[in-house]
């Protein structure tokens, strides 16, 4: 009886049986005690009709080398194992290196997520802003899309440091110790005060100081030289993306914080100078058609929480069109 | 008949000794499993040399029918036996070498098509497991046929040209623009042909992978510890 079934097998295995073979061979096949048997004649089919051959010195060549390898990797292993066993010393050795790897570890991510830890950061999105008050008394006033980092601890040191990114509005409370407030905006610029208020505007597109009250001081890097500048109430102090730093005595600061009641105050401004405002507060990409439109001018003050209402205030005034196009905003001729 | 629970395999049929061992004389048993067995104890790593000169070549032959492709397959095989060797399995096998061979060469080949073909979801075995395994579930054979001639089924019903470059690709490991440049075709031809006929594969093999998985699953944990 088996050689039939060995036929049948063949045949199953080649796919070609039919299904009543299919049956026979599957039925026979699910009887463990068959298992053994199917097995030495798959050995036979595949002896019989090859698929492909194979290099199998090559191979053989190839597999004895890994077992060197590995019975190489084992020894050095045992080896080791060995040398510890001979002297406690190494074992602890191990422990102590293993607890000091951890501690460095452990320090080395304390130290790159330093920043993390340390501080704290205040972040507004399009067109929201924000007011915080910092635990000495200042306060500040966020512009949207911006942000600022405070120490997470509480002021330490004869410093208070405080980074920013984006806009904001200070309003610096003396202590009784004198100490100073220090906003950076980048490596090479940063504002000092003792107590006053003033604004900050430090984008991709430029860096503004502007005074209100009392007296700041303006540290930046001109090349490769410290420089400081002593400004007075009244005075801005723009920072060109060049690198040169441009006095302005007698402007009307509250210009540059007027964003905190939502308002916008344009004085004889560029239309160009206002799409890159509503770019940086609104998040939305203004195309001017053409360079003329772009150096039209608009004077006036506008309160406002949303880009599109200044635009249609504005394109209503200079007799303009306006289109949406998904997140972007393009200003035309009527 | 013979009785296939025997350690020691049939002398009759032995058309795959290489030359090298048929001229040792035959009275040794050179192929009986007892004579291997005798090996294995004595010095395992000629045992390994016996065991891969009897049984690589049918053992790759088979292991194709599934994976597709002479590189995989010789890979899967050499895994086996390195494997066989590295964990002493050969110490305590119970069924015959050609059975445990097969055995495992067919669950390398299953386990190797699930990760290629299969959702990545499925519960991971690692290949140590598998191969360790020395008793089945009853259908898993008759899984184990259905999953290459399956795959068999499907290459063989590709379009010719799709067929034909899938092949070159896999079979042979050609590079694309080795076919691209012998079929006279451009290099994104053939690597729509291919991503297409990978495509089949995956939806056609994509039922076969549920019951093999819980019947590993169960074979796993009915090891018994030796």
């Amino acid at each position: 009886m088996e050689e039939p079934l060995k036929y049948i097998l063949f045949e199953y295995l080649s796919g070609r049986a039919n299904p009543l073979e299919r049956q026979l061979a599957e039925d026979w096949l699910k009887n463990t005690e068959h298992t053994e048997i199917f097995h030495q004649w798959l050995l036979e089919w595949e002896t019989r009709s090859p698929q492909f051959i194979p290099d199998q010195e090559k191979a053989m060549s190839r597999l004895l080398q890994r077992i060197n390898q590995d019975n190489e990797e084992t020894k050095k292993e045992t080896e080791e194992d060995k040398s510890h066993v001979k002297s406690l010393n190494s074992i602890q050795i191990q422990r102590y290196g293993l607890i000091a790897a951890s501690v460095l570890m452990l320090v080395c991510w304390g130290w790159f997520s330093r920043n993390l830890i340390l501080y704290k950061t205040f972040e507004t999105g399009y067109g929201k802003t924000t007011q915080i008050y910092l635990e000495d008394g200042s306060s500040v006033s966020l512009n949207a899309n911006s942000r600022l980092k405070i120490p997470r601890f509480g002021f330490y040191g004869t410093v208070r440091n405080v980074v920013l990114d984006g806009e904001a509005e200070f309003s610096v409370s003396h202590t009784i110790d004198h100490k100073r407030f220090v906003v950076k905006t980048s490596d090479t610029f940063q504002v000092e005060v003792l107590g006053t208020q003033f604004s900050v505007f430090a984008r991709p597109r430029g860096t503004k100081v502007a005074l209100t009250r009392g007296k700041i001081r303006i540290d930046y890097a001109h090349g490769n030289e410290k420089q400081q500048l002593l400004m007075n109430p009244g005075d801005l102090v723009t920072l060109e993306k060049a690198g040169e730093l441009k006095l302005t005595n007698g402007t009307d600061t509250k210009r540059y914080s007027a964003w905190k009641e939502q308002r916008f105050i344009f004085n004889a401004t560029s239309l160009k100078e206002i799409s890159a405002m509503i770019q940086e507060n609104f998040g939305k990409k203004i195309i001017i058609a053409n360079e003329r439109i772009a150096r039209r001018t608009i004077t006036g003050n506008f309160k406002t929480e949303d880009a599109d209402e200044l635009l249609k205030t504005i394109s209503e005034v200079l007799d303009l069109r306006i289109e949406t196009a998904g997140n972007s905003i393009i200003i035309t001729d009527n | 008949m013979r009785d296939p629970l025997l350690h020691e395999e049939p002398k009759t049929e032995n058309p795959f000794l290489s030359p090298s061992q048929e001229d040792k004389p035959r009275s040794q048993g050179i192929d009986s499993g007892l004579f291997l067995k005798t090996t294995f104890q004595e010095n395992p790593s000629k045992g390994l040399e016996l065991l891969f000169r009897r049984f690589y070549k049918p053992l790759c032959s088979h292991a194709v029918r599934f994976v597709y492709s002479k590189q995989i397959a010789e890979d899967l095989v050499s895994e086996v036996f390195f494997q066989f060797y590295r964990t002493k399995s050969y110490e305590h096998i119970t069924s015959s070498y050609t059975s445990y061979l097969f055995r495992a060469v067919r669950n390398e080949c299953f386990t190797h098509l699930r990760r290629e073909f299969g959702k990545t979801d499925v519960i991971e075995l690692t290949t140590e497991n598998t191969i360790s395994i020395q008793q089945q579930q009853p259908d898993a054979e008759i899984h184990y046929n259905h999953l290459f001639l399956k795959v068999n089924e499907v290459i063989g019903e590709l379009p010719t040209q799709c067929r034909k470059v899938f092949l070159m690709s896999r079979f042979e490991s050609k590079k694309y623009h080795e076919i691209a440049r012998e079929l006279n075709i451009s290099p994104k031809t053939v690597e729509v042909h291919i991503s297409k006929a990978l495509k089949h594969l995956r939806i056609a093999l994509n039922g076969e992978w549920i019951l093999p998985c819980l019947l590993l699953l169960i074979d796993t944990f009915s090891i018994q510890p030796v």
